[in-house]
């Protein structure tokens, strides 16, 4: 099974330019945990998730810790949050996102997604357009199709 | 290009069919069988999206969606072959549509909801998406009804942007943003849909002088086929060159009339894409499609081979 047997056809996406804010309202929305971020001809420039957006409204030295344990109050987070909402998305972007292909096997594709925690993942054709996505549900719940190894 | 075809539906609806023999308002009907109550995406672009998929036409939805009822067209088109979906969602739910085919009686009862409001940012994100996907097609479709707070001049803009990077623009609607776009930005092809009202740019459409004379204005503002529905069977065609009247020799029933207007111009695309800008032979194509979906009570294009038998089912005359 590949990629393009198990992906989403679907563009939704964001703009670099467009705010944290609309970010929000977007992965909200969609029910969607994070959000592919491309130019004007749909190439994938950039990679946001909501844990991105969530380090990105926390002091600079907590990012250096690997626990959240660390935050004084959450009164801190959502001064931070508030701070960067009319913030553009390309300032917090992920700048060199990772992606799949539709030709690439479902078990590269699980690999990926597994090794970095990821719930959302871009598919892009050879000229880096953005075509699809795959989120970790459809990942898990096509465990269970027969012809998954195959 | 990965895409054929950019289908705006700006209003999408979540249509439900319900089949009930000897309807009639005030009675209390149960639904025993599940084939007799069904629901699919609906909304003008998305049913001629969904009648080319079954043809190999790779197509990108555009719209608005929203709420519980946008999840479920947005989940039912994005695991449809040939088919991509771009919806901005919105906070408001999306409209039903509920027809209730009565095949004993051979009647359709319609209900249609208004849509959700679009906020103005919700607006901007749309267009500035739009603006994207078209770089990634060469066929545009914008058609239906635009939600509560699009702006009267949508259409306009949207053809005004698709026709200066040169792509080909189809237009099947009414009311006011159609006739704006026709004034203002005409598309290449025009399908005004009069089930709802039969005025056009300011004109009642009644008589066959008032279909040929709005035809041939639609055709000076830019159009190189005007295709307009008379009396149920018959459609007027209109070209830079020809005035023609295509009238199918078959019966048709009223109940299964839903969705032929859309295989009409799901037809003319089909034929342009595949085939060149021969716009009498797309229109006869359509014509075709059109009478093919009648065989079916749902919306339907028809098979291969029913299309090329459908090509001897209507005459054409010179007008």
């Amino acid at each position: 099974m590949k990629a393009k047997d198990i992906m989403q056809r679907d563009l939704t996406s964001i703009l670099a330019d467009e705010s944290i804010d609309y970010f929000i309202k977007i992965c909200k929305r969609h029910n969607v945990s994070a959000l592919p971020v491309v130019d004007n001809n749909y190439s994938l420039v950039g990679y946001l998730s909501e844990s991105g957006v969530i380090k990105a409204a926390l002091p600079d030295y907590l990012s250096l810790m690997q626990t959240s344990a660390f935050i004084p109050d959450s009164h801190q987070f959502f001064t931070g949050l508030n701070r960067i909402l009319e913030r553009p998305v390309k300032d917090f972007m992920e700048a060199a996102p990772l992606k799949v292909h539709p030709e690439d096997t479902v078990l590269y594709v699980a690999d990926i997604m597994i090794k970095n925690r990821l719930k959302f993942i871009p598919v892009v054709n050879e000229e880096n357009r953005l075509i699809g996505n795959i989120q970790r549900i459809s990942l898990l719940s096509n465990t269970l199709n027969e012809d998954f190894l195959e | 290009m990965d895409y054929d075809l950019l289908c705006l539906t700006l209003n999408p609806s979540l249509d439900r069919e319900l089949i009930v023999d000897d309807f009639e308002t005030g009675n209390f009907y149960r639904i025993n069988n599940p084939s007799n109550s069904t629901m699919e995406p609906g909304g003008k672009g998305i049913n001629v999206s969904l009648m080319l998929a079954d043809y190999g036409v790779n197509s990108i939805n555009m719209g608005f969606l929203g709420g519980f009822i946008g999840s479920v067209i947005h989940d039912k088109l994005s695991n449809i072959k040939n088919v991509t979906t771009n919806f901005v969602f919105t906070t408001d739910e999306t409209r039903e549509n509920i027809e209730i085919v009565d095949p004993s009686k051979k009647v359709l009862t319609e209900i249609n909801s208004l849509g959700p409001f679009i906020r103005e940012e919700d607006y901007k994100h749309f267009i500035k998406r739009y603006k994207s996907t078209v770089s990634l097609v060469d066929h545009v479709l914008i058609s239906g009804s635009i939600p509560p707070g699009v702006p009267i001049n949508a259409y306009s803009e949207l053809f005004s942007y698709a026709k200066k990077r040169g792509k080909s623009t189809y237009m099947e609607a009414n009311g006011p943003h159609f006739d704006e776009a026709i004034m203002n930005n005409c598309p290449m092809i025009v399908r005004p849909d009069f089930r709802k009202n039969n005025m056009v740019l300011g004109s009642r459409i009644e008589s066959i002088d008032d279909y040929i004379y709005i035809g041939k204005k639609i055709v000076d503002l830019g159009a190189r086929l005007v295709v307009m529905s008379y009396h149920v069977v018959g459609d007027i065609i209109i070209t830079k060159d020809s005035i023609h009247l295509f009238t199918s020799t078959e019966e048709v029933f009223s109940s299964n009339l839903y969705g032929t207007g859309d295989a009409f111009t799901a037809g003319i695309i089909h034929y342009i894409i595949k085939n060149g800008y021969d716009y009498f032979e797309a229109a006869k194509f359509g014509m075709a499609s059109a009478i093919a979906s009648t065989h079916y009570i749902g919306k339907n294009f028809g098979k291969d081979f029913e299309l090329k038998e459908c090509m001897n089912k209507f005459k054409i005359e010179k007008l």
